[in-house]
């Protein structure tokens, strides 16, 4: 692929801090806070650039090993949307992204058949399994999207790179 | 909550029990969900519509001059202009605030323009010159205000959109810290019942309505909106509609008070207007204390302890409410709201604000895109605050 994505948006980025931006009219705050937005935004695509599956199939790989813990206990609700899970993880793809997606849908599906009928302590047991995948995933987006600047401990996060090496050693453990 | 104190509710499973003007508000929206693109306004387009409203309100020679498009305002259209009126030899300087399709979050103008009408002279507030509540005018929904004076940071401090990151040098914190409680007290002490409010609904039906009204809507607009799936929005609402707190007091919320929505006088440090008025309503004073704790409302100090609105620690904060309402601070009630307020405020960025910028429904998309990215910091507020509950 030549020319690649990064060297795309490295001259994007350039185009618009070196050319674009200072053109605008400066009272045109609106125009002045858009392009310094695009700016943002290319320098995080530059970050990310050609990590993006690589993350995506690591977060699944996490929710896969959660979602195998699940051990429903409740109604026809809880336990039909406890298989949809089960279906949801097994059928993966290999699409990273779509995989993620089809996944988190169907447990966000299973915590909200919990609370029609499932037994009160498959509940807490769910709560605090999502729970505590759900602080491994923001930890990592957090680090995915620290370049964002609102993260008020971004000091503290790994960057993508480093996170990303962790991520693979604590899932394939090498 | 027990049993008992729920009484015959089944807050798992009653998503009806809302505030009904901010229901029948999400129910027009949904009449414009098929729109097609929303297209940012011309000043030429801007300065025929600004006609056309003065001359409604009987001013025919009235036209607005110099209109410049100003930035912030989440994902309002917002403009500042010379009104002039030939006839009268008047100007002054205003400025419109418009509705485009969608924005980050779905808000009424006619309760906007009450509640600001309300709080003349009971805290520093703009003055509305000209209103469209329904849109016919304008072309949208929108007013005018008065140009207020300052600014919502010190001219040397940091700070991203919106006023998000804010960081304030110590003497404006010590400036500006007891200001902003004793405002926040006075919004909180006023005589709601007694003021013209006729849009806002009151959730007194039974004790635990304002934080089921609150739960509810943010339940609503997620169902509605959500354009990803999030098991961690899921769970806590769980977790909400299992904890929801009573409330032993109404009062008036202004609903987003934090930094970044007040103005001060850099020369003397003073408050000089208290901006954004558009989702305040009647509820439980924790809610407002738990909005200014949420983490990106907030910054670190230099020696690491967290401020919240970039001005105090959180008991601090929370002293100085106490002492300045009489009120008591009850720490299980405020962990319910700080729960509820970081859930809420993940509702409108990665659900209402994602939706707009996917439908074209805004002409920020690229600020809605870039303000979702708060959310992996809401999502890991959001599994500390419910762990911390032993979830």
């Amino acid at each position: 692929m030549i020319p690649g994505i990064e060297l795309r948006l490295d001259s994007m980025r350039r185009a618009v801090a070196e050319v674009i931006l200072p053109a605008i009219d400066p009272t045109n705050s609106l125009a002045v806070e858009q392009a310094m937005l695009l700016l943002g935004h290319i320098g995080l695509l530059v970050d990310q650039a050609g990590k993006a599956d690589v993350y995506a199939r690591l977060c699944f790989a996490d929710l896969a090993k959660m979602a195998s813990g699940i051990k429903a206990n409740g109604g026809p609700v809880t336990q039909a949307a406890a298989v949809a899970l089960s279906t949801a993880i097994g059928a993966s793809t290999g699409m990273g992204d779509a995989d993620y997606r089809s996944g988190t849908r169907a447990l966000e599906t299973l915590i909200r058949a919990a609370d029609v009928d499932a037994e009160a302590s498959f509940r807490l047991a769910l709560r605090k399994q999502v729970l505590a995948f759900g602080k491994r995933q923001a930890t990592r987006d957090r680090s995915w999207f620290a370049a964002s600047g609102f993260d008020p401990d971004a000091a503290s996060l790994p960057s993508i790179k480093t996170m990303l090496r962790a991520e693979r050693e604590a899932v394939h453990g090498s | 909550m027990s049993d008992l104190a729920r009484g015959a509710l089944n807050t798992q499973q009653d998503f009806d029990d809302q505030d009904p003007f901010l229901a029948a508000m999400l129910d027009q929206r949904r009449q414009r969900i098929n729109r097609g693109d929303y297209h940012p306004l011309s000043t030429q387009a801007i300065g025929d519509a600004l006609k056309r409203l003065f001359a409604h309100s009987g001013m025919t020679s009235a036209r607005a001059e110099n209109i410049r498009r100003l930035a912030g305002g989440a994902s309002k259209e917002q403009f500042v202009f010379d009104f002039v009126d030939t006839a009268t030899g008047n100007s002054e300087k205003l400025v419109l605030r418009m509705d485009p399709t969608d924005g980050v979050l779905e808000t009424s103008r006619i309760r906007e323009c009450e509640i600001i009408d309300a709080m003349q002279g009971v805290v520093p507030v703009p003055v509305i010159r000209f209103r469209d509540i329904d849109g016919s005018i304008l072309g949208g929904t929108g007013m005018v205000t008065s140009f207020e004076q300052g600014v919502t940071k010190p001219s040397a401090a940091a700070s991203g959109v919106t006023g998000l990151g804010t960081g304030f040098p110590d003497e404006w914190r010590e400036k500006l810290t007891p200001q902003f409680i004793a405002l926040m007290a006075k919004v909180h002490a006023m005589d709601f019942r007694s003021a013209s409010l006729a849009h806002f609904g009151i959730p007194d039906a039974h004790p635990h309505q304002a934080a089921l009204w609150r739960v509810n809507h943010w339940s609503r607009v997620w169902r509605e909106d959500a354009i990803e799936p999030s098991p961690i929005f899921a769970i806590a609402e769980s977790w909400l509609r299992d904890n929801l707190p009573t409330c032993d007091e109404l009062v008036l919320l202004h609903g987003d008070f934090r930094t970044g929505n007040y103005l001060f006088d850099e020369a003397t440090g003073k408050i000089t207007c208290l901006l954004d008025w558009e989702i305040a309503h009647i509820g439980d004073h924790h809610e407002e204390l738990a909005w200014s704790l949420v983490r990106i409302f907030g910054a670190r100090a230099a020696d690491g302890t967290y401020l919240c609105s970039s001005l105090m620690p959180v008991d601090e904060m929370v002293d100085r409410y106490a002492s300045a309402t009489g009120r008591t601070v009850n720490r299980t009630t405020l962990h319910f709201y700080r729960v509820l307020q970081a859930w809420s405020t993940l509702a409108m960025a990665s659900a209402t604000g994602l939706r707009a910028a996917q439908a074209h429904h805004n002409h920020q998309d690229v600020l809605l895109t870039w303000l979702a990215m708060v959310s992996p910091s809401l999502i890991d507020e959001l599994t500390d605050l419910l762990m911390e509950a032993g979830q």
